[in-house]
């Protein structure tokens, strides 16, 4: 299997004696290049906290994760930060948009923050990709709900990520809007070669992944 | 009230903030009243000391209407001493006088007669000496021995014949009496049984001191003495007020209006800056008070739970300005003290000071201080959270829920291709422009303020000052004193009937070694009685005159200063010939400053009574300029012509004033020798004799003495305005901890927010700036304007406060700086995750 992302062990533990809450416990994990991997589980049983490890967000009491043969957690915390500009993008359940940006600003945002220059006609080609092109000076605040996911998704497909992280990205969606916006990630994905892991609760979305990892209670307790 | 306590607790940042203002602003209203309070009171103290302590004293009272007079409900002490009895002869010179009068014990008391051993005489051969008379009739006694006095009796026509009495000491008296403007005058008392006997005429002086009231104003103790007068028909001529015991005592109403406006300056600093911090903190709220409207919180409820919190801090934090005021206090007036430098009369009056504080001679604290800092604070936290409280009893639940910490009605906004850092930061504060606007001209607020007093203070300088009042590196000046009922002698009139300062004294003076020139300026005292065609009727000319010199004064220049006279016209030319003649005259502009109901102009004739010893003639003058000289040319006298000119309008010696120029800049022997030499002049006027040097010094010591004290008041004013910075800024985080946190998860990098906290703050240090040095400057210039037109402080040049602006830059940009990476260290101790779920 070519693997790009490589969970060893991985430990996450909040709390002490009787509020201890073993949110990652010993968890090794391997994401195949290229392909859509999703995480479910019961509610608390931690997949976000595991998502967030492995995007550098949150870091783990002890073991490692390897992005693409560099060992995250080894980086300073601003290298750490550039390399999550450059290799990872993330979808969040609430989106997660600047307010006060438009649409077509807060895509091309994580370009801004690398220094690099915007390419127009390969943003379009995003924004149209997700059909977000007619909304690219709208704000936030007057977009539906599925019409920030899908710019959300465009923000973090801009920087051509390896591997997208996505926290339940069709949780707030109803499962209209959620099927369109999955078909939408899954085509950009699979058109820009990229690697898809992602947190969901609905059976339809799992069923779409290559493969499923189930976790309970911190540790992974199925594979497929 | 609960949830305010609440409240208050959980916005701890804000409040402390808002604490720290209130702080500030009730130290600054409780430091100023108070320094400014015990500065006057400490200045009183000091006069008390020294001067006599009646009220006004009544001339020529025969010992009837003492009787009755000393009945009137509203005089509270009073005591009698004759006039003159007898001049005690045999002096060692002329210039030495020493009187023999007859005193009560009251007014030995209200006059401050210092009885150091003994008693005050009662028998007729008793007497009361100072040590000082007796040393110079070379006679050596103690209380109870006799000793032998010549004397002369005052009689209608003058001194009598000289006599000798033996008097036995009764007591002895100090008599290094410091108000006395001639030492050359001592005082021996005698008993009232000797002035009966030598003086059947029993006629007194009355001195008094009316009723005390609570803060009575000086116009009000006058008008009570007024009173008096007029119930026993005493003479306008026949009382006088203690002038200087008076104004010492009694509230002059301008330095209470000063402090007044210097406290509604830090109320109005402080109220925007405590609205500004609520008003910035307000939007981060607006949810909280939609969801108590939700659950069924009333608007005033709302307004209460507002109220009850700014008013919980003010609880807290106003004690604590009056406790570190309290502290600061005494530190205060020492600074002030200390700050004047050693060299001059100022710094020794301030040594005075100084002590008196040291010694609690005074009150420094004083409760009603205490309790108006308090209302003033309370007020000032009241008005500054009405509109807060309006804000929050007006938020609807609707709006509050939708509320994402960025209000805008826009749909669209046409973006930028590229978005960078620098975006970031811009896109923030155009988002939040009411925010930033108000954050920006409430610190302009205080910077303009400080901007505009230190244009002023930088335009002054005792360089400067003493350029523009002195002329020369010494000057002696006759002493005028117009209408002084018991010195009729010190008026000009009198004076150029013996003027000291003549040609035989010039002579003298230029012959001094290191001395190179004299120059004469003349004074003629003169009356304007009409201009052009506006012609009096002799009735009325003639009571002009009678009222004596109610009017101007021409200032007779000597040919040296040719050039500079004519340099100084501003409007129609004149040459210094053109002066000579005494008919023509230049107006000063100041004049007009004091004469603005007059309508003269280049051209004009005026027609005027000329002042000449006790003659008075009508003459007219062509005005044939105006100028703009500075006033150490005129002396402060605004009509204008050469020496000569002035001079033929007079048959006395007019001379007012010499001034001296000298080989060095200044010489302490030379100085020394020319007050020497008034002394030795046989002559009972007085003199002035100044050098340079010490005008310079008296000059620095005053303008120090302002500018250490314009600085700290705007230093902590500076503290107060910038805990809106502080509020602002924080609060900006605060509100987008989570906005940070998504943008770190794209990508940002810790420096990358560090950076865009910078240029935020930076938006509001230039704002700021902007604002503060182009209004500041501007408004700056306008005063010094008025400055200059008005004579205040000397002020004759600009001079642009560059040091002041580069403080103001330096200081507002390092706090800034610094703020922004305190602020970027507290983000980052919170992780990233819980930054990203935070969603309050």
């Amino acid at each position: 299997m070519n693997s790009i992302l490589e969970v060893e062990d991985l430990v996450k533990y909040y709390g002490k004696d009787d509020s201890l809450v073993k949110a990652v416990d010993h968890t090794s994990l391997s994401i195949e290049r290229g392909k859509f991997t999703a995480i479910v589980g019961r509610s608390g049983s931690g997949k976000s906290t595991l998502l967030h490890i492995l995007g550098g967000l949150d870091y783990p009491d002890s073991g490692q994760v390897t992005l693409d043969g560099k060992e995250l957690f080894s980086l300073k915390p601003d290298e750490l930060a550039k390399l999550r500009r450059r290799k990872i993008g993330f979808i969040f359940q609430d989106y997660n948009l600047i307010p006060a940006l438009n649409v077509w600003e807060n895509v091309v945002l994580p370009l801004g923050l690398d220094g690099k220059k915007v390419n127009k006609k390969e943003v379009e080609k995003i924004l149209d990709h997700i059909g977000m092109l007619d909304k690219a000076d709208v704000l936030p605040e007057k977009l539906s709900g599925g019409q920030k996911q899908r710019t959300a998704i465009a923000r973090a497909l801009v920087t051509r990520p390896a591997v997208i992280l996505a926290d339940e990205p069709t949780g707030n969606l109803d499962s209209h809007t959620g099927l369109e916006v999955m078909q939408c990630l899954k085509n950009c994905v699979k058109e820009y070669g990229q690697t898809l892991v992602m947190i969901t609760h609905d059976e339809t979305v799992a069923q779409m992944a290559d493969h499923v990892v189930v976790i309970e209670d911190g540790k992974v307790v199925g594979f497929s | 009230m609960r949830i305010a306590f609440e409240n208050m607790k959980y916005h701890r940042s804000k409040n402390i903030l808002t604490g720290i203002a209130i702080v500030l602003t009730t130290l600054l209203l409780f430091l100023v009243p108070t320094v400014g309070v015990d500065m006057i009171l400490a200045q009183y103290e000091m006069t008390n000391e020294n001067y006599p302590t009646w009220h006004a004293c009544f001339s020529d009272v025969d010992q009837q209407s003492v009787h009755e007079i000393s009945l009137h409900h509203d005089i509270k002490a009073w005591g009698v001493y004759s006039d003159e009895i007898a001049s005690i002869s045999h002096l060692p010179d002329r210039r030495t006088t020493v009187g023999m009068y007859y005193i009560d014990e009251n007014a030995a008391e209200l006059n401050k007669v210092m009885i150091i051993a003994g008693k005050l005489p009662e028998k007729e051969n008793e007497i009361v000496i100072s040590k000082e008379v007796m040393r110079m009739l070379h006679i050596d006694g103690q209380v109870g021995d006799t000793i032998t006095l010549p004397y002369q009796m005052m009689t209608e026509n003058g001194l009598d014949y000289r006599q000798e009495k033996d008097f036995v000491i009764s007591g002895l008296f100090d008599d290094t009496f410091p108000t006395s403007v001639f030492p050359t005058m001592y005082e021996v008392f005698v008993s009232d049984a000797f002035l009966q006997e030598v003086n059947a005429d029993g006629h007194y002086y009355f001195l008094f001191q009316v009723g005390d009231k609570e803060n009575a104003t000086l116009e009000e103790i006058k008008g009570r003495i007024n009173h008096i007068a007029e119930r026993f028909h005493i003479l306008e001529e026949n009382y006088s007020y203690n002038q200087n015991y008076l104004f010492a005592n009694y509230v002059d109403p301008a330095i209470a209006a000063t402090i007044a406006v210097i406290m509604m300056i830090i109320m109005i600093a402080g109220a925007v800056t405590i609205y500004s911090i609520y008003y910035v903190s307000m939007s981060q709220r607006i949810q909280e008070f939609g969801r108590l409207r939700a659950i069924g919180a009333s608007k005033g409820q709302l307004k209460r739970i507002v109220l009850w919190e700014g008013m919980l801090v003010a609880l807290i934090a106003a004690p604590m300005g009056l406790l570190v005021g309290t502290v600061l206090t005494k530190p205060v007036l020492y600074f002030f003290a200390h700050s004047t430098g050693q060299k001059s009369d100022m710094a020794s009056m301030i040594e005075l000071l100084y002590q008196i504080i040291r010694e609690g001679k005074i009150t420094v604290f004083h409760w009603w201080i205490y309790g108006l800092a308090l209302l003033v604070t309370f007020f000032t936290v009241y008005i500054s959270l009405i509109k807060p409280m309006r804000i929050a009893g007006g938020v609807s639940v609707i709006e509050a829920l939708r509320f994402t910490g960025n209000r805008t009605s826009q749909r669209k906004r046409k973006g930028r291709e590229n978005i960078g850092i620098w975006d970031l930061s811009m896109n923030h504060l155009s988002g939040n422009r009411r925010k930033s606007m108000v954050t920006i001209l409430s610190m302009s607020l205080t910077g303009v303020l400080i901007m505009v007093v230190s244009t002023v203070l930088s335009c002054t300088s005792p360089d400067e000052m003493t350029e523009e009042s002195f002329l020369g590196e010494y000057r002696l000046m006759n002493i005028i004193s117009e209408g002084d009922k018991e010195h009729p002698e010190w008026s000009w009139s009198e004076i150029v009937k013996n003027n000291p300062l003549d040609d035989r004294l010039k002579e003298q003076i230029a012959a001094m070694d290191g001395v190179v020139s004299v120059d004469a300026f003349s004074h003629v005292d003169i009356d304007i009685l009409s201009v052009e065609k506006e012609i009096l009727t002799d009735e009325e000319i003639s009571d002009i005159v009678a009222e004596g010199n109610n009017g101007e004064d021409i200032c007779g220049i000597p040919e040296s200063y040719a050039k500079e006279i004519e340099k100084g016209i501003i409007e129609g030319s004149a040459t210094y010939e053109d002066l000579k003649s005494g008919e023509n005259v230049i107006l000063d502009k100041l004049f007009f400053v004091w004469n603005p109901e007059l309508d003269i102009s280049v051209g004009s004739t005026l027609k005027v009574a000329v002042h000449d010893g006790d003659r008075t003639y009508m003459k007219k003058l062509n005005v044939i300029a105006i100028s703009d000289y500075r006033s150490a040319l005129h002396n402060w006298n605004c009509l204008i012509m050469a020496k000569q000119g002035a001079d033929s309008l007079c048959e006395n010696n007019i001379n007012e004033m010499f001034t001296i120029n000298a080989a060095e800049k200044y010489n302490k022997e030379l100085d020394d020798k020319l007050k020497q030499m008034l002394v030795d002049v046989d002559f009972m006027y007085g003199v002035d004799v100044r050098s340079r040097q010490s005008e310079y010094d008296i000059n620095k010591s005053g303008l120090t003495l302002i500018h250490n004290g314009s600085y700290v008041f705007f230093g902590i004013l500076s503290v107060i305005c910038i805990m809106n910075l502080v509020n602002t800024m924080l609060n900006s985080v605060y509100i987008r901890k989570k906005e940070f946190g998504m943008l770190q998860a794209i990508g940002m990098t810790d420096r990358q927010l560090q950076i865009m906290l910078v240029e935020e703050g930076l938006f509001y240090t230039l704002g700021t700036l902007f604002v503060t040095i182009g209004v500041g400057s501007a408004l700056g210039y306008l005063l010094y304007v008025v400055a200059k037109e008005e004579y205040i402080l000397g002020i004759r040049s600009y001079s642009y406060p560059v040091q002041m602006v580069c403080i103001i830059v330096a200081v507002l940009t390092l706090i800034q700086i610094f703020l922004a990476l305190v602020l970027g260290k507290s983000v980052k101790k919170e992780s990233l995750i819980d930054r990203i779920r935070f969603s309050e």
